[in-house]
């Protein structure tokens, strides 16, 4: 132990931490550990697995009032990423052109199970917005367009299957400030 | 080695950043001045595995002709998720009036839904690629990016480039270990 003269007085200190510095070597470590971690990133598991044919997934989405703003959809293919808004199959978003758009997607589809939500992103955030108690001010869609039982819809009134090679579904936007058409 | 580490990383940070707007509650969209509609083919080529997903964005140009690339929502027509296919990935934007767009895709592989990287301006860990074959260092400008639509189709091929898994995270090891000689 070595030690030094301060202020006349002999205080002892160790010889690694005499500049106050971790030792250089451990930064190289640290980052060869974490390009490892980073090139070992892999898919999830809950991911979507392609199926065996091609098919087409057409989804138009009707009822939209006004121009401006965003059309976002998201197909869902597992109830558990659909419950948490996480990892769609595809999540597009268009700007709105008309009171109709057509979203048309083409892949490893069939045959299989999908659920699709929709919003109409008027400010452009990104998100649905909601007042205070939770209603949307922004418009939204599902397919099979189910009756709204408060919340979200669940999986199940969602869900279609797609087995042919062309899938069509129709999306109707509802506006809670609006009217909601039955 | 704290001050000289300092100065070297704010070099580094302003070399390397571009500045971008993340925000923007703005609903403007940009101003189609042409009637006529094309479609633009995008063939994504990645890897050979069919790993994640990709993440498209398609920007308008600026009526005011300083565009930003990505830039905020503003000049946003289209923005896709879609699963990686192996090689080479196909993705039709149809009914885009004409004009010019740059299109920018980020290959998403651990579906986080952000391109990771190891420190904030260093180059992503994942795949990236740009619009017009520009292979950048930096993200390019929408002039160096820009295709025109001016037919009834157009055909754009981008090359996703995997940088560190290219060149074996040597540049880091090299700019880290100038950084510590000093």
């Amino acid at each position: 132990m070595k030690t030094i003269k301060i202020c006349n007085k002999q205080v002892p200190t160790l010889n690694i931490l005499m500049r106050n510095q971790p030792p250089q070597w451990i930064f190289l470590v640290l980052l060869l550990s974490s390009h490892l971690l980073v090139a070992c990133s892999s898919v999830p598991g809950n991911y979507f697995q392609p199926r065996e044919k091609e098919s087409e997934i057409r989804a138009q989405i009707q009822d939209l009032s006004g121009k401006e703003g965003f059309v976002m959809l998201a197909i869902h293919f597992r109830k558990e990423n659909y419950e948490r808004s996480e990892m769609p199959l595809i999540a597009a978003k268009k700007r709105v052109t008309g009171s109709t758009m057509q979203f048309r997607f083409t892949g490893d589809f069939s045959p299989g199970e999908y659920g699709a939500v929709a919003f109409h992103d008027e400010d452009g955030n990104g998100e649905l917005r909601t007042n205070q108690y939770g209603i949307p001010l922004e418009g939204f869609g599902f397919s099979r367009n189910p009756k709204l039982a408060g919340g979200k819809p669940k999986w199940e009134a969602l869900v279609f299957s797609v087995q042919e090679p062309i899938h069509e579904e129709t999306i109707r936007m509802m506006y809670a400030t609006k009217g909601v058409s039955p | 080695m704290n001050n000289k580490a300092l100065i070297c990383m704010t070099a580094v940070l302003l070399f390397s950043c571009r500045a971008t707007d993340v925000k923007s509650p703005e609903s403007a969209h940009p101003s189609f001045s042409s009637d006529q509609t094309g479609e633009i083919i995008v063939d994504v080529m990645g890897m050979d595995e069919a790993k994640g997903q990709y993440m498209i964005l398609l920007v308008a140009e600026d009526p005011s002709g300083e565009t930003k690339f990505p830039g905020s929502g503003k000049n946003t027509v289209v923005a896709l998720k879609v699963p990686a296919r192996k090689g080479k990935t196909e993705v039709v934007f149809d009914e885009i009036p004409y004009g010019r767009y740059a299109i920018a895709v980020m290959h998403d592989i651990n579906v986080n839904g952000k391109l990771d990287k190891l420190a904030p301006f260093l180059w992503p860990d994942e795949g990236f690629g740009f619009s017009n074959r520009s292979y950048p260092i930096l993200p390019p400008s929408f002039e160096d990016a820009a295709i025109t639509l001016d037919r009834p189709s157009l055909r754009c091929e981008i090359p996703i480039s995997y940088f560190w898994r290219r060149y074996g995270y040597l540049p880091s090891l090299l700019l880290y270990g100038i950084l510590a000689a000093l």
